[in-house]
């Protein structure tokens, strides 16, 4: 990744690497106990960043998803989609070369799924490399971005660019 | 510096909500590390009184030198006069026969009539040395001790310094003997008590897999459990001292008068200070080895 064999690398050194990529899943992985704001927060708390940095950049992570208008509310109170979105502001909020998302519309209705397939595209108009896994065929049509098909773990369909 | 307060912060704001959030575990951490202080506290609260009380006894000493039999008055008033000139020496009293006998029967009410079955009085005159209360009382003791051991009016000396030496040594033996037998059972209860921390981490697997999933290193992960469980032991030690003085006035209340000067001896004083921060102290560093053990054991953490 990046020129780095991630095969060799030292387990140490693993949490740095994380820290470097942001990752999106399909049943949201929030931490139910705090905020929305704190979620996206986190991430920077991890990476050493003051606590009022961590609010300021949170904040505009949220708003980059639309959701600053509920930045005190725990995941419990948010919707599916709105789950969904705070996990992409945390995965977004230290700029990461990478984003990888695991099925980041499985749990979520079309439109929904629409919605946040346009919001990784505007993160990927930033600079970040987006990496969607997906079964929704219907989804990868619609998005008519380079799609790669794996079947067993291995690479069934050459890569195609629309 | 200010990254490492930053994350110190964040430790006890998490460890602090974490007890909000799900305080069964937390309080039954700290109910038993308060179970456990309180029994450490008590041993502390007797040892200490008797301690003290020893201590006053041993700067308090009186000196009795009992006078031969038919002893000439002049010997005893030089005597008298050999012992008060000593430094140290705040007052000598006569004690003759007659009063022996009025302080023996009020010492002893069982007994007070076995004198009177013997043809005449048995207990002999004495000289009471009342000694100035301090460390050098002892020394002083000695003094009074060497100067009168070969006048002629002299029967015996005594004075307790044997005794309470010895329930001095008695003292700290069971002070030692307490230590190192604490230290076993704390060691035991850190195992226990990092049991019911492993709740805790396995209650927060989900999000400790999430912390892992963002990058946070080991530390950022184990920092709170640690500063929880320190804060347990901490608020265990003051649980257990209150209830260490709670149980104390109590007992004091409702003991009758017999055994209430034994009970007197052994917790007449609430816990000093300096024992009372060392319960406290030793209950944070036991929740801290607790929480060490626990984050250590779960595989959640330490991966």
């Amino acid at each position: 990744m990046n020129g780095r064999n991630l095969v060799s690398l030292p387990a140490r050194k693993v949490p740095e690497l994380r820290r470097s990529i942001g990752v999106v899943f399909q049943d949201f992985k929030l931490i139910r106990r705090k905020s929305a704001l704190d979620n996206v927060a986190y991430v920077l708390n991890v990476a050493g960043i003051s606590r009022g940095e961590q609010k300021r950049r949170a904040y505009l992570a949220l708003k980059g998803v639309g959701l600053h208008h509920r930045l005190n509310v725990t995941p419990a109170v948010l919707s599916g989609g709105e789950q969904q979105r705070v996990a992409i502001a945390r995965a977004v909020v230290n700029d990461p070369e990478l984003l990888l998302a695991d099925e980041p519309t499985g749990n979520l209705d079309p439109d929904l799924a629409v919605e946040i397939m346009r919001l990784f595209r505007e993160i990927n108009a930033r600079g970040t490399t987006v990496v969607v896994a997906t079964h929704d065929r219907d989804l990868i049509r619609r998005m008519q971005r380079r799609t790669i098909v794996l079947e067993h773990g291995r690479v069934s369909e050459a890569a195609t660019t629309p | 510096m200010s990254a490492v307060f930053a994350h110190l912060r964040y430790f006890v704001s998490d460890a602090v909500d974490e007890w909000r959030h799900s305080p069964g575990p937390n309080v039954l951490a700290t109910a038993t590390l308060a179970a456990v202080l309180f029994v450490a506290g008590l041993n502390l609260l007797i040892v200490a009184n008797l301690k003290s009380h020893v201590g006053r006894w041993k700067n308090d000493l009186r000196v009795s030198v009992y006078l031969v039999e038919g002893a000439r008055a002049a010997d005893v008033d030089a005597l008298y006069a050999k012992i008060a000139a000593l430094p140290g020496v705040l007052r000598v009293e006569r004690v003759d026969k007659d009063e022996a006998l009025r302080r023996f029967r009020a010492s002893f009410k069982d007994l007070a009539d076995v004198p009177m079955e013997l043809s005449a009085n048995p207990l002999p005159a004495s000289l009471e040395v009342v000694l100035d209360s301090g460390p050098s009382a002892r020394d002083t003791a000695r003094a009074v001790g060497e100067a009168v051991a070969s006048a002629a009016a002299v029967e015996e000396t005594r004075y307790d310094q044997t005794f309470l030496d010895r329930v001095d040594a008695l003292l700290d033996v069971a002070r030692w003997g307490g230590a190192g037998l604490g230290l076993v059972v704390l060691t035991a209860v850190a195992f226990v008590v990092s049991g019911v921390l492993r709740l805790t981490v396995y209650a927060r697997r989900d999000e400790i897999d999430i912390m892992h999933l963002v990058g946070a290193p080991p530390m950022l992960v184990r920092g709170p459990f640690l500063v929880a469980g320190m804060g347990q032991g901490f608020v265990g030690g003051l649980v257990a001292l209150s209830l260490v003085e709670i149980v104390r006035r109590a007992a004091r209340g409702y003991i009758g008068a017999q055994p209430g000067e034994l009970l007197e001896l052994a917790a007449g004083n609430a816990l000093p200070l300096g024992p009372s921060c060392f319960v406290v102290f030793v209950g944070a560093a036991l929740g801290f080895a607790s929480a060490w053990f626990a984050v250590r054991e779960a595989k959640e953490v330490s991966r």
